[in-house]
């Protein structure tokens, strides 16, 4: 339990130190899927775990899930060891990376399915409202296995509306969905989370993440390399300006250009060559049309830490 | 657990019922028993009719004990190896339920099958006037048992292996085989008297042993039983060795069931 701010937060998932390994190839070679793996995710949390391919974020929540069982270090979520098809599972909704579901059911089907294993509290009628709130009422009679990505994606996600979780795995949620879908999946995730659900989201998509979460993890070589929330990570750069103004044809050096057209030059300035800039600008008898500290993106923040790391 | 059990065993069934290579694979193995039986009920005599319909009733037995594996193989080996269990696992829906839930729906439509044999062959009694026979009662309930030792001891190897090592494992690893290596054994240790090949002998003789004591047996009790599978007649005796036959099937379900689980818990589901 820690306190910020004076309010009270609850740890719902916890990893202290965990490694797990894979054996691979014919000779069983040992290969380092999390080394040292520490996270908390507080009550409450939409917690975004970033990083490059193979950096351990799918094991880290299959860790969290009980399907991994790790090597040494503990893993907790509700205080609890997670372990398959237990009941701490009555509040977690889960999400996969690929379509494992039973393609043989059809759509209707496969979340009513999903739903009695929750056992005897989700109705029908919600199972149907889940189906049309992913937009899949016209195909509830159509197979898994004749739906397109795009559609088994909108099961998985209907099938984790069900049960109203209190704690939400989502890995690469948004793979395969349209915009407008993305849009509403994003609109039910926040309302889940101001329903009380914690939300877990493994993403590539940095934007996705940015819109959505307020704490983030980077992790790299099965470690975590950077935890905060997501405010501190995406802050000011003090050092830089972003300027737009007037296109000139010729320019001090220290302006950064980062885009140029016939009409408008945007560039990068130090923040000390500021004023010197403002008085060129007057001087040449051009245009300002921007001016603003340069905001440091997550994407910014996603490469600078892996750099720091390498 | 009961209406998890209930939910699952219900999809289970669907999934026999849309499973194609299953479909495919009934209709080939009815096909080719059919051309085996077919012939017999045109060629021969109406004094022969209590042959045809032992002979139909062995035929359909066999497919239905093949059935019943493949029910079991197909099943578990595509929900592992497509890594479907990681949806139920991550519901409140255990192995141990999910695991019975797959016996269960095999077992069922196994029974379904033995009744449906059992059915045809008292209507062919009827039709033929022939005295109805108890035995071929008997004989479906000890099939019946038959098919399930095959079924768990095929669901263990399903948990275990890839399915076209399962039946390859099958195929070497069952009674029959080490009962025949038992034989030459005893056998070899006889004509080799006191060399130094007997102790080698005698060890390998021991692990055979062993590994014949652990594989189930598919047909146990058989010998015993063998009268009542001729006559259809059964006696007080042979009533006994179903009732063994019954607990043996227990026995060894109950124990490939806990092993299949075992297996399943240390898989990782990912």
């Amino acid at each position: 339990m820690s306190f910020v701010c004076g309010v009270k937060r609850i740890a719902m998932i916890k990893a202290e130190n965990v490694s797990v390994s894979f054996k691979r190839g014919f000779l069983k070679k040992r290969l380092k899927a999390l080394d040292d793996f520490s996270l908390t995710v507080q009550k409450g949390d939409v917690f975004g775990l970033l990083g490059p391919n193979g950096a351990g974020k799918s094991t880290a929540m299959y860790c969290f899930l009980g399907l991994i069982q790790p090597d040494s270090g503990n893993i907790s979520v509700f205080d609890k060891k997670p372990l398959p098809g237990s009941e701490f599972f009555k509040n977690v909704a889960y999400l996969p990376e690929e379509p494992h579901y039973h393609m043989y059911l059809t759509v209707e089907e496969a979340v009513n399915y999903y739903a009695a294993l929750y056992g005897n509290g989700v109705s029908r009628q919600k199972v149907s409202e889940a189906i049309e709130r992913v937009g899949l009422s016209e195909f509830r009679d159509l197979r898994l296995n004749k739906c397109s990505k795009g559609m088994k994606q909108k099961v998985g996600i209907a099938q984790c509306l069900v049960n109203n979780p209190k704690i939400v795995f989502l890995d690469e949620p948004t793979r395969g969905l349209d915009p407008i879908t993305v849009k509403e999946f994003r609109d039910i995730l926040i309302e889940m989370n101001k329903n009380g659900a914690t939300i877990f989201l493994n993403s590539h998509v940095l934007s996705e993440i940015e819109m959505i979460c307020n704490r983030v993890a980077i992790m790299n070589r099965g470690k975590v390399i950077a935890q905060d929330e997501l405010n501190h990570l995406r802050s000011f750069d003090l050092e830089t300006y972003i300027v737009e103004f007037g296109a000139a044809e010729s320019l001090p050096e220290y302006v950064n250009v980062k885009i140029k057209t016939a009409d408008t030059i945007k560039a990068e300035i130090p923040t000390e060559k500021l004023a010197e800039l403002i008085r060129f600008i007057e001087v040449s008898g051009l245009k300002m049309y921007e001016c603003s500290l340069k905001k440091v993106t997550l994407e910014d923040a996603f490469f600078n830490i892996l750099k720091g790391e390498k | 657990m009961y209406s998890q059990l209930v939910t699952n065993i219900k999809v289970n069934l669907k999934f026999y019922k849309r499973d194609r290579l299953l479909f495919i694979a009934s209709i080939f193995i009815i096909c080719i028993l059919g051309l085996s039986v077919i012939p017999a009920l045109f060629f021969l005599t109406k004094t022969k009719h209590l042959q045809i319909i032992t002979t139909i009733f062995s035929q359909l037995s066999k497919f239905i004990t093949l059935i019943t594996a493949a029910l079991g193989l197909l099943f578990i080996s595509h929900h592992i190896r497509n890594r479907i269990t990681k949806m139920v696992f991550t519901k409140p829906c255990s192995p141990e339920t999910w695991l019975l839930s797959s016996f269960l729906s095999a077992s069922l439509v196994s029974l379904a099958l033995y009744a449906g044999i059992f059915s045809i062959c008292s209507i062919l009694f009827l039709v033929w006037k022939i005295p109805f026979q108890w035995g071929i009662l008997y004989i479906t309930v000890n099939d019946f048992l038959q098919a399930l030792i095959a079924l768990s001891y095929i669901t263990l190897l399903a948990v275990l292996f890839h399915p076209v090592i399962a039946v390859l494992f099958i195929f070497i690893f069952h009674d029959g085989t080490f009962y025949y290596l038992k034989l030459l054994l005893t056998g070899g240790i006889k004509v080799s008297g006191e060399s130094s090949l007997t102790s080698m002998l005698k060890f390998a003789k021991w692990i055979v042993d062993i590994i014949y004591m652990l594989i189930p047996n598919g047909e146990p009790f058989s010998e015993k039983m063998s009268v009542v599978y001729s006559s259809l007649r059964i006696s007080t005796e042979s009533l006994q060795y179903l009732f063994f036959a019954f607990a043996y099937t227990l026995f060894v379900t109950v124990f490939f069931y806990l092993l299949s689980l075992y297996a399943l818990k240390k898989k990782r589901h990912i």
